[in-house]
C-alpha cells in the first residue's frame, strides 16, 4: 500500500538522457591547446594544390573556417572586412588559409572550382582557399562555427582560438564597435609580444560537417 | 544594405526547399503528386514572408485595465526540422533577440523563456527550439491609460533559424492591438497557447538546493537536492541534461555524467571548455527532468548553484561537513 502510494506519487525523477550519440569535436578539441603545436594537416587548394601546416614555418598563420551561405560569414565578407584583413596582414607576411569543412549537400558547400569563381566575385585575399569537404581538418581543430578563427605563430604553436571579434551578431554595423581578437593576436605576435586574448567563444552558424 | 543581405540568403531557403535538388522551372515530365508536393511548397514560401519562421505576438486578454497586466507571447511557428535559439546557443547560433516597441507609459517585464532542446549534428550541439515556441513577457499598463484607447503592443524580433544543413537569418516586427478598459479583462481566443506556454518555462519548486561541490580545469559538479516531494532517482538518472545561461562555459556536445549521492541527491559533472578560466563562483541554467510515476512528464527546473568552495577541495569539504 505504501509502496503503491508512493509509487504513484511520483518518486522517479530522470535527469533526461535524450541525446544521442555524441560527436568527436570535443574530444579532439582537447587536445587544440594554447601555446601547443598546432595539428599537422594537408588539404588541397581550388587548383588542386596541396598545401600543409609545416610548409608555412617561419611565418604566422591565421585558419579562418568559412561557409559563404552563413549569414555570419556574409556579416564579415559582404562588409569587405575578411578580404581587408587579409590583404592587410598579406602585406605583413602572414600567411591566412580560408577552410570550408561543409559537406556535400550542406550550406556552403562547393566544388573546387565552385569556390575559386566565389573567391573571385568576393576578392578574397587568403594565401590560399582551402576545401574540406570531409570535415577531417575541421574536426582536427575543433572548429565549430563559421567564422571560427585560429592564430598559430611562426614557431607552429597555436596562440588564438575563438571568435573573430567580440559582437556575436549577423548585423555588419557591429563590426566597428566589436573587439577585435584575430587583429589583436595578430598584432601582438607580429610585435613579438604574447597576445592577451587567447580563447573566446566561437560564434556564428555551425560547421555544417 | 540588411535587405541585400536578406535577399542573398533567402536562395538557400528556397534551394532547402527542393530537397531533391530539383532545378526551379518545374519540369514537366514528373509524376502529378510530386508537382503538386512542389506548387504546395512554393506557394506556401510566396504566402509568408519567411516560410522558415512564421512570427505572431498573442495575448491573453484582449484588454487590460489602467495600471493592470497582460501576459503575451511571442510565438515562433518554425518549419519541420528547424530550430531557433535558447538566451546561451551552445556551440553555435544566437538566441532570438525581442525589442518591444510600447506605447508611452507601458513597460515590459523580463522575457521567459521556455525550456530549451539541445540539437546535436556533426558533433556540435545547440540549445534551443523547434515546433512552435513561445516566449513569454508581462506587459503593464500605466495607471494613466485611459479606458476606451487602443494601445499598440509591437515587438521587433531577429532570430537565426537553422536546420542541420544550413542558417538562415530572418527579421520581423509584429504587434497587435489591446484595448484599455476598466472592465475585468476576458480571455483571449489564445490564452490557452499562453497557458500551454507557461507550462513549458522551467518550474522553481521550493526548497530545491543546487551548489557547485568540486571544480578543476576539467570539469564543475552541481548538487542537486531536490525537495522531499520531488526526488531525483539517481538509478534511473543515466545522464543528465544541465543548460547553462553562461555561454562558453561547458561543453555542449559532450555528456554530462550523472550520480546519485547520499540523500536522494545527484550530483552531475558538468564538462567545462578552456574559454571560461578561473574559479566559477555560480552556475544559473535550466535542469531537465523526466518525472515516470504517475505519469511521464518532462520539465525544466531553474538551478542556480552557488560554489559552496575554492577550487578542487570543495566536495571533500563538504563530504567530511555531512
Amino acid at each position: 500500500m505504501n509502496v503503491a502510494r508512493s509509487l504513484m506519487t511520483g518518486l522517479a525523477f530522470a535527469a533526461v538522457a535524450a541525446i544521442a550519440s555524441i560527436g568527436s569535436v570535443d574530444a579532439a578539441d582537447k587536445e587544440v591547446k594554447i601555446g601547443a603545436p598546432a595539428p599537422a594537416f594537408t588539404l588541397k587548394d581550388t587548383a588542386g594544390k596541396e598545401h600543409s601546416l609545416a610548409d608555412f614555418k617561419g611565418k604566422i598563420v591565421v585558419l579562418e573556417w568559412f561557409n559563404h551561405g552563413c549569414p555570419f560569414v556574409v556579416k564579415h565578407y559582404g562588409s569587405n572586412n575578411m578580404q581587408k584583413l587579409q590583404k592587410a596582414y598579406a602585406e605583413k607576411g602572414v600567411i591566412w588559409l580560408s577552410i570550408c569543412s561543409s559537406a556535400k549537400g550542406k550550406q556552403g558547400y562547393d566544388t573546387a572550382d565552385g569556390h575559386a569563381k566565389t573567391a573571385q566575385e568576393k576578392g578574397t585575399a587568403s594565401t590560399a582557399i582551402l576545401v574540406d569537404d570531409s570535415g577531417k581538418v575541421g574536426r582536427l581543430y575543433g572548429a565549430k562555427t563559421t567564422p571560427h578563427m585560429f592564430v598559430i605563430d611562426a614557431e607552429g604553436n597555436l596562440r588564438y582560438n575563438g571568435a573573430i571579434d567580440s559582437i556575436s551578431s549577423a548585423k555588419p554595423a557591429d563590426i566597428d564597435q566589436a573587439q577585435k581578437y584575430v587583429v589583436e593576436a595578430l598584432d601582438a605576435l607580429l610585435k613579438g609580444e604574447a597576445p592577451a586574448t587567447t580563447e573566446t567563444k566561437p560564434y556564428g552558424c555551425s560547421v555544417k560537417y | 544594405m540588411d535587405e541585400m543581405v536578406g535577399a542573398r540568403i533567402r536562395a538557400p531557403a528556397l534551394a532547402l526547399a527542393f530537397p531533391l535538388g530539383l532545378p526551379l522551372p518545374l519540369p514537366l515530365g514528373l509524376p502529378l503528386p510530386l508537382v503538386l508536393v512542389l506548387v504546395l511548397v512554393l506557394g506556401q514560401a510566396r504566402a509568408a514572408d519567411d516560410p522558415l519562421v512564421q512570427p505572431s505576438l498573442v495575448a491573453a486578454s484582449a484588454s487590460i485595465r489602467p495600471g493592470g497586466e497582460v501576459v503575451v507571447g511571442v510565438r515562433l511557428r518554425l518549419a519541420p526540422g528547424w530550430h531557433v535559439y535558447w538566451i546561451n546557443p551552445g556551440d553555435a547560433g544566437t538566441a532570438v533577440q525581442v525589442a518591444w516597441d510600447l506605447p508611452e507609459g507601458f513597460a515590459a517585464g523580463a522575457l521567459e523563456w521556455p525550456v530549451p532542446s539541445r540539437f546535436e549534428a556533426g558533433g556540435i550541439a545547440s540549445y534551443g527550439y523547434s515546433g512552435e515556441p513561445v516566449l513569454l513577457a508581462t506587459l503593464r499598463a500605466p495607471a494613466s491609460a485611459a479606458p476606451g484607447t487602443r494601445a499598440r503592443i509591437a515587438a521587433r524580433l531577429d532570430w537565426l533559424v537553422c536546420s542541420e544543413e544550413s542558417c538562415i537569418p530572418g527579421e520581423a516586427t509584429v504587434s497587435l492591438d489591446i484595448e484599455v478598459a476598466a472592465a475585468e479583462p476576458h480571455p483571449s481566443a489564445e490564452a490557452p497557447i499562453l497557458d500551454a506556454a507557461r507550462a513549458r518555462l522551467p518550474r522553481a519548486p521550493a526548497g530545491l538546493r543546487a551548489t557547485i561541490v568540486a571544480q578543476d580545469d576539467e570539469t564543475i559538479v552541481l548538487r542537486v537536492e531536490p525537495p522531499a516531494d520531488l526526488p531525483l532517482d539517481g538509478r534511473t538518472a543515466a545522464a543528465g541534461l544541465f543548460f547553462p545561461e553562461r555561454e562558453g562555459l561547458i561543453e555542449a556536445a559532450e555528456e554530462q555524467a550523472v550520480r546519485p549521492v547520499a540523500g536522494g541527491a545527484v550530483e552531475i559533472t558538468l564538462p567545462r571548455t578552456s574559454i571560461v578560466k578561473g574559479r566559477v563562483a555560480e552556475v544559473r541554467g535550466v535542469l531537465r527532468v523526466k518525472r515516470l510515476q504517475p505519469t511521464t512528464e518532462e520539465f525544466g527546473v531553474a538551478l542556480g548553484a552557488d560554489a559552496i568552495d575554492t577550487g578542487r577541495k570543495g566536495q571533500e569539504k563538504q563530504e567530511r561537513a555531512r
